[in-house]
């Protein structure tokens, strides 16, 4: 992700301060601590780790035998198991990485929308948001997951990254594990959503075209697109060798269309306006949404990929720790093969 | 399908609008809402949009019935043809015809059922709903008294509250005929409704033009609707006094009283089996001093008839010439006779000193010195002795003008091969200001070149023939189809016609003519072509017959001569018929109303005296109107009866010849409230299934949603 302009596309509010708080609930933060983040891949790094290269080679730690083929480099060859068992082996080890993580976060229009009361998501009392919104929309809670990510990576000591995006990056941090990332991470994430469309596939584009190291992505989008456009996307980062986590925020109301009143549905990206009675469109529509739902998450596994879903009106601590504890219970089922 | 309350209905059917409008005003009520995931609204409202528009169309339907079902449930529907419901043009036939004023055992008269059942008629419109209704009165001559259709009932009733029975028949061809021009241009629903007791007096004149069936039919109005009252069913005694006869239509001072007696013929209807008792009093003018000596007369059970004869009850006064008229008025008991205006007969008389005469000699024609010339032959038989009333006045045949034919009655006329044109012209004004004029046969052996002359002026004239018939042998006399023109001489022509012989005879046409003298062979020899006017096909000397010579001339020129006092017209006819051509023009003014008409085709349709009065409005005599007795029949019909007659003139005037009585449309309408009462449940249950209906949609519809959002929450 080098070199990466320094968050020169920021769009942040003037005055506006920064209050990690907003994003990391103390809650959060707490339950996050006991877990420990690991990628499911262990990617190349250039700094040391906890975590495992996938690269067998001649480090610290022993992997495994493996029977001796034509053309191996003899140098390779463990010559005790030879002397005790007259069969050729070579001597495969582990070598520990560091975990390059970047988080890109969907800025785009659809992401405005939220239902929830601030006050009770924020869960510091905090009525309204700085621009004075009373709805916690599925953006606060992207970054509210974007960052909490970005605390445990960055206290593992890796590398963190971030990009926001709408129909292209809007706005970047480039990895880094110094300290004074994560704040710079927090600030970027005080950009405001716009109300363009998202382009999956551009954005992907942009971020793989600065990834020279193996990296974890963690998509974080309401991911309304098209489904093939995802598909798309997901196949060009599984082509580059990147893992990815998707993180597919979506709001309540939004999937459940629980709306009594006749509404002129005005689209946040600019669509035609749609008038319909919820109750009359209420079966077809959540049939839809949840069938687009399944199709993402299909894509997403089809890649071998991670897919969340995660509502705005639920907490982040339990579904990032369900997750991070999946993820765990992988890696080690991957080292043991 | 029709209803009781129009104006409910069309309320009701207004309130339809209602859902419709809360339908609309429900659309637009949309509340503005910002939204992310506008793909799955589109795709889900591509999937909704149609079953929503079915299921709000048929909640829409639902509503909108449940209101119009409602609204039909009240206004009280019923099955049937229109009637007087919803907008509607009702024509009263009224028949006040004489047989109407039947007097009942109550002493009431049946025209007040008649008019109650109009009022009943008119009552049952609704002038808010656009009901009109038009009044004919069906006695001859009909009047539309309300001609075009009018929406003001209240007028028509009391219009109909005034109506009295007259004393004329029914013409109900002509007063349907009436009814058909009063809706011609009415659009909608149309009622004829006959009203009449049907009493065969009330059916008399119904098959008076057989042409009726032959005319072209007009097209048939679907909402056209025909009823009529049932026949009365009650037996009704009633007398009649049908005929007053008079010999002479002149009275002459120095009549015998042979000429003074009068015939009256008096016939009932009814029941006969019991005998009819009564008196005819006679009375002459005005006043209890010319009321003459009451005669009974007696009507055995089981006949019908009676005639009985009275000399006119006083002797004319010589004062004048003035008219008079025979009132003979039937004093019979009440029960007998059901109606009073048939039970007096009038008959207007002349009244004259002398018959004035001219007598157009050809002095110096005749060739024969020898012979009678043929005015003496006319003047004899005129005045045969000097106590004939008869004067007689000559005139030359260049002279005949309008100053010589003043005063005179009759002109007798022995050569009118020498009356020139202007004479002739003054001879056809003569003519038609009530003069009579006798034409002999010139005797001629050539051409008559004079009828060419008499006919340019004297249409009647034209019949006459150019050349004589030689008939051969000499044929007698007898009298012909218009014999009874001279009633005293009538029983006698035969008798007297017999020692006539005729040679020769210069022929008339016996179509265009009245004959009251022909040979034996046919051909007519004494005739009248017109009223007043005398044609005799021989001449007034023996040289074609032996007429002049034989006793019948004189009698015959006699009865001739007191038939024509033309000074002054009389008149006597019957209410509603025809007057013929006595009188040709004038004004008839009841002299105890003071009404005035003008004397048209038809007598006045009430009976009574009045002065015949000329274009300046002198009077110039008396006009009788008589009941018409022939419409007093009180026997009672039966509906196939009433139906056979009425149905040629209603497809003449309607194309259609269905009847519905009154009586059973007043069930057929208990019926319909009865059905009606069933219909509006049927309505009401109808409108609670679409309640139920509409509940179940709007309840699944608002279920639906309302559970995936409480499941959702």
């Amino acid at each position: 992700m080098e070199p990466a302009p320094q968050t020169s596309s920021v769009t942040s509010r003037p005055g506006r301060g920064v209050d990690a708080s907003l994003y990391l609930h103390p809650q959060t933060l707490a339950r996050l601590k006991s877990f420990e983040l690991r990628a499911k891949m262990i990617v190349e790094g250039v700094m040391s780790g906890r975590h495992r290269s996938p690269y067998h080679g001649f480090s610290v730690e022993f992997a495994q035998h493996r029977p001796y083929a034509p053309g191996d480099d003899l140098r390779h060859l463990d010559w005790k198991v030879y002397g005790r068992t007259d069969k050729l082996h070579l001597k495969q080890y582990q070598q520990e990485t560091n975990l390059d993580l970047v988080c890109l976060v969907d800025a785009s229009g659809s992401m405005n929308f939220g239902t929830r009361a601030f006050k009770e998501a924020s869960g510091v009392g905090v009525d309204r948001s700085l621009d004075g919104r009373e709805e916690w929309t599925k953006f606060d809670h992207a970054t509210a997951l974007a960052a909490a990510i970005s605390y445990i990576t960055l206290q593992q000591n890796d590398r963190v990254g971030l990009g926001v995006f709408a129909t292209e990056l809007l706005a970047i941090v480039n990895r880094s594990s110094q300290t004074g990332t994560w704040r710079k991470i927090v600030e970027t994430l005080a950009t405001h959503p716009v109300d363009a469309q998202t382009d999956l596939s551009r954005v992907v584009d942009q971020v793989l075209g600065q990834l020279n190291h193996r990296c974890l992505i963690v998509l974080i989008s309401d991911l309304l697109a098209d489904p093939a456009m995802v598909r798309e996307s997901l196949a060009r980062i599984r082509h580059r060798g990147h893992d990815l986590i998707l993180f597919q925020i979506v709001d309540q109301t939004e999937r459940t269309l629980a709306i009594d009143d006749l509404v002129q549905f005005e689209g946040l990206e600019g669509e035609e306006t749609v008038r319909a009675d919820p109750a009359d469109i209420r079966d077809a529509y959540t049939r839809a949404f949840d069938a687009h739902i399944a199709a993402v998450r299909k894509e997403a596994t089809a890649f071998g990929f991670d897919h969340t879903v995660v509502s705005t009106h639920d907490w982040l601590g339990p579904p990032l720790a369900a997750f991070i504890s999946r993820r765990e219970a992988l890696m080690r089922r991957s080292r043991l093969v | 399908m029709n209803v009781l309350h129009p104006t409910l209905l069309a309320a009701g059917l207004a309130a339809v609008a209602l859902p419709i409008v809360i339908h609309l005003l429900l659309r637009r009520r949309y509340r503005p809402i910002a939204w992310a995931a506008m793909r799955f609204v589109q795709t889900a409202q591509r999937q909704q949009r149609r079953r929503r528009r079915i299921e709000q169309l048929l909640l829409l339907i639902a509503r909108c019935l449940l209101v119009a079902l409602v609204a039909i449930a009240v206004a009280h529907p019923y099955l049937g043809a229109s009637g007087t419901r919803g907008e509607t043009t009702l024509v009263l036939v009224i028949d006040d015809a004489i047989a109407s004023g039947a007097i009942n055992d109550g002493g009431e008269s049946e025209f007040e059922a008649i008019r109650a059942a109009a009022i009943a008629e008119v009552e049952r419109l609704s002038a808010s709903s656009g009901d009109r209704v038009a009044v004919v009165a069906a006695g001859s001559p009909p009047r539309a008294l309300i001609a075009t259709p009018s929406s003001d009932l209240g007028a028509a009733r009391t219009l109909v509250e005034a109506m009295e029975p007259i004393d004329s028949a029914p013409d109900f061809e002509a007063a349907l005929s009436m009814s058909r021009e009063a809706v011609t241009d009415i659009e909608g629903g149309v009622r004829i409704a006959l009203l009449s007791g049907w009493r065969s007096g009330s059916l008399q004149r119904t098959g008076e033009r057989p042409d009726a069936a032959d005319r072209p039919r007009p097209g048939v109005r679907s909402e056209l609707e025909i009823t009529a009252l049932p026949p009365l069913e009650s037996e009704r005694a009633n007398l009649r006094l049908r005929s007053v006869s008079v010999p002479r239509g002149t009275i002459l001072l120095d009549d015998t009283p042979a000429a003074r007696q009068v015939v009256a013929t008096i016939d009932r209807t009814g029941p006969v089996d019991d005998e009819a008792v009564g008196r005819l009093i006679p009375s002459v003018g005005e006043g209890a001093e010319s009321r003459g000596t009451a005669v009974p007369f007696r009507i055995p059970p089981g006949e019908r008839e009676t005639v009985v004869s009275f000399e006119l009850p006083s002797r004319p006064s010589a004062a004048g010439d003035a008219p008079l008229v025979l009132t003979a008025t039937l004093d019979a008991p009440r029960g007998s006779d059901a109606i009073a205006s048939d039970s007096v007969r009038r008959v207007a008389l002349r009244v004259s000193t002398r018959v004035e005469v001219g007598v157009v000699r050809a002095r110096g024609v005749s060739s024969d010195e020898s012979a009678i010339p043929p005015a003496a032959w006319i003047r004899a038989a005129l005045r045969p002795d000097d106590r004939a009333p008869v004067r007689l006045r000559e005139l030359a045949p260049g002279g005949v003008d309008a100053s010589s034919l003043l005063g005179l009655d009759l002109v007798a006329i022995a050569r009118p091969d020498l009356i020139t044109g202007p004479g002739w012209e003054s001879l056809a004004a003569f003519c038609r200001t009530g003069g009579s004029v006798i034409l002999f046969a010139p005797g001629l052996a050539g051409v008559n070149a004079w009828s060419e002359d008499a006919g340019a002026r004297i249409e009647s004239l034209r019949g006459i023939a150019s050349e004589a018939v030689d008939l051969g042998n000499a044929e007698a006399l007898e009298g012909g189809s218009g014999a009874d023109i001279l009633p005293m001489l009538a029983a006698e022509l035969g008798s007297l016609g017999g020692s006539v012989r005729v040679n020769r005879v210069l022929g008339i046409d016996a179509e265009a003519s009245r004959v009251v003298l022909r040979t034996s062979g046919g051909i007519p020899v004494v005739t009248m072509p017109s009223e007043g006017l005398w044609f005799v096909g021989v001449p007034a000397s023996t040289a074609w017959s032996d007429l002049p010579a034989r006793p019948l001339f004189v009698p015959l020129m006699q009865e001739i001569a007191r038939r024509s006092p033309s000074r002054s017209a009389v008149l006597t006819a019957t209410a509603g018929r025809s007057l013929g051509d006595s009188v040709t023009g004038g004004t008839l003014r009841d002299e105890t109303t003071g009404d005035q008409q003008e004397i048209r085709t038809l007598a006045p349709p009430i009976a009574g005296v009045r002065t015949v009065l000329d274009a300046e409005g002198r009077g110039i005599g008396l006009a009788a109107i008589n009941a018409d007795t022939e419409g007093a029949d009180t026997v009672p019909t039966d509906r196939e009866r009433v139906s056979a007659a009425l149905s040629p003139l209603l497809e003449s005037s309607f194309g259609e010849t269905g009847v519905r009585w009154i009586g059973d449309e007043a069930e057929g309408r208990n019926d319909a409230a009865i059905a009606s009462s069933r219909l509006g449940s049927l309505a009401f249950a109808a409108a609670a299934a679409f309640a139920l209906l509409e509940s179940l949609i709007a309840a699944v519809a608002s279920r639906r949603s309302a559970g995936r959002v409480g499941g959702a929450a």
